[in-house]
């Protein structure tokens, strides 16, 4: 029971890859073309040398399809499951634990890529590396919350899943994961009201040798506290209707 | 000791359209307010079940009849946990076991093993008592070495002796059947509903839901007739029902 979600994680990415050899690893080499082709084009249109930029890029979309899976994997977790939550009073939180770890499973299968380029292209790592686990904690923390209130709300209101597939998209353009911060010059301070950027830049940092700013893991700590207070009194709230909206 | 305990339980559905699905038409109505809000918010309200009281203990056997629409399936819903009672007092004393859709949760491009790990999972079973009961399963759905090949390699037979045999392993205080259940070929059948029988006849509280009526008189003790999701009156007035100690089983005492 305590591992069911992880059960039904591993389900689903063995129903998505029936049959294939590889499995899941489609998935890496997904990524390692996306970077792979990105990669020489954006590098030479900034005119930065590849070596100081495919880390980078490698790093960010790997961490952007962690966090941007997340959100919809979440976001449709109530709805995918209709049949199971209408049979079993299974907890709510268990399919937003599933979707979050099925998430999981995939960022492990894709730091393949991370490595890889890492071999090519080696950067010096420092001492900081060791908050990434913790990053990515906050992570994973940020998603339980705001994944509870986007699988609530999607359920109840069936036009936000096309809303939160929109705003991702333009999320992806306006979080510095193809540019770097540095090219906005002294309008950087901008990014700091974009909250993907900041838990992105939390994992980013470390990896890419940039420094986090403590204001960063206070924005986070700060986004993770009030989303879980929301996700508290919507589920309070709204919980015990969620499955008559199914 | 388990009870089923309920009191004026009620459950209303919305039943929302498409406007009332969608946010933008929800902000809109709000922002407007007044007299545009008015003849919106009017979604329709299906009463799935109104007023269901009663108090089953020990040896019931509960036969629910009621034609499609009655509340038979909401009741069983409510009983399992699943629906929340919108308002009246429900208290469930004891481990309860959904046989409703057997099959459901397991994927038939796993093996049989790893399907009887998930659906297990799924009922609540430990890991341990998963693994206890693997072996009874294989046995009885006579699978043989197919328990290790995809579900999908399997006939319907198969699929449906595993889905049965594990269903039927457990040990639950409460059972909640939506019809009764037989599977297999003929042969099978009477070895099926032996087991079920068996399986039954540990539970302390069973609920058949079901159309046919010489089934559940002959499988319950009592009968309680649902109609527009009401319990007809003469049982519903019945303030606290007593379970007879010796529940009546397969017609015999």
């Amino acid at each position: 029971m305590i591992h069911l979600w992880a059960l039904l994680a591993w389900v689903e990415i063995r129903q998505r890859y029936r049959r294939s050899k590889i499995g899941p690893f489609w998935l890496t080499i997904t990524m390692a073309c996306t970077v792979a082709g990105i990669g020489p084009l954006y590098a030479l249109l900034f005119g930065i040398r590849i070596e100081n930029y495919l880390f980078y890029l490698t790093v960010g979309m790997v961490v952007w399809s962690l966090i941007s899976g997340i959100v919809t994997d979440t976001s449709n977790s109530f709805i995918s499951s209709e049949a199971l939550l209408k049979e079993f009073d299974l907890p709510a939180a268990l399919f937003i634990f599933r979707s979050i770890y099925r998430n999981f499973i995939i960022f492990m299968h894709n730091l393949v890529v991370v490595a890889v380029v890492y071999l090519i292209y080696p950067v010096s790592l420092g001492i900081s590396l060791l908050t990434v686990p913790l990053a990515l904690f906050m992570i994973f923390w940020a998603g339980v919350s705001i994944g509870s209130i986007m699988a609530l709300l999607c359920v109840r209101f069936r036009d936000v899943q096309l809303v939160i597939g929109n705003v991702l998209q333009i999320v992806f353009f306006m979080t510095p994961i193809m540019w770097k911060p540095s090219m906005l010059g002294e309008k950087a301070w901008l990014l700091n009201f974009n909250p993907v950027y900041v838990f992105l830049q939390s994992v980013r940092g470390p990896l890419t040798g940039e420094s986090v700013d403590s204001s960063l893991w206070l924005a986070m700590l700060g986004i993770c506290l009030f989303t879980t207070l929301v996700a508290s009194w919507m589920m309070g709230v709204y919980g015990n209707r969620m499955r008559y909206w199914l | 000791m388990a009870r089923v305990f309920a009191k004026l339980v009620s459950v209303d559905f919305p039943v929302y359209d498409s406007k009332h699905r969608s946010l933008k038409n929800a902000l809109v109505r709000t922002m407007t307010g007044g007299s545009l809000s008015q003849d919106t918010s009017n979604h329709v309200i299906v009463q799935a079940l109104r007023e269901i009281s009663f108090d089953f203990q020990s040896g019931a056997r509960v036969g629910l009849i009621g034609h499609n629409g009655s509340g038979k399936t909401t009741l069983l819903r409510v009983l399992s946990g699943v629906y929340i009672p919108t308002r009246g007092e429900l208290k469930v004393e004891g481990k309860i076991a959904t046989m409703i859709n057997l099959t459901l949760g397991m994927d038939f491009d796993l093996s049989g093993r790893e399907n009887i790990l998930i659906r297990g999972s799924i009922m609540g079973m430990s890991r341990q008592a998963i693994r206890n009961v693997t072996e009874d399963i294989i046995e009885f759905a006579d699978l043989g070495d197919f328990i290790d090949l995809p579900m999908r390699t399997y006939s319907s037979g198969m699929s449906m002796r595993l889905a049965f045999a594990l269903a039927t392993c457990g040990n639950a205080d409460i059972i909640l059947m939506d019809e009764w259940m037989s599977a297999g070929d003929a042969d099978f059948q009477s070895k099926a509903e032996k087991r079920l029988l068996t399986h039954l006849k540990k539970a302390e509280i069973v609920f058949i839901a079901s159309h046919n009526t010489s089934l559940v008189t002959q499988q319950c003790n009592w009968i309680v007739r649902m109609t527009h999701g009401r319990i007809d009156k003469i049982e519903a007035n019945i303030p606290r029902i007593v379970a007879k100690q010796e529940p009546v089983v397969n017609g015999k005492k």
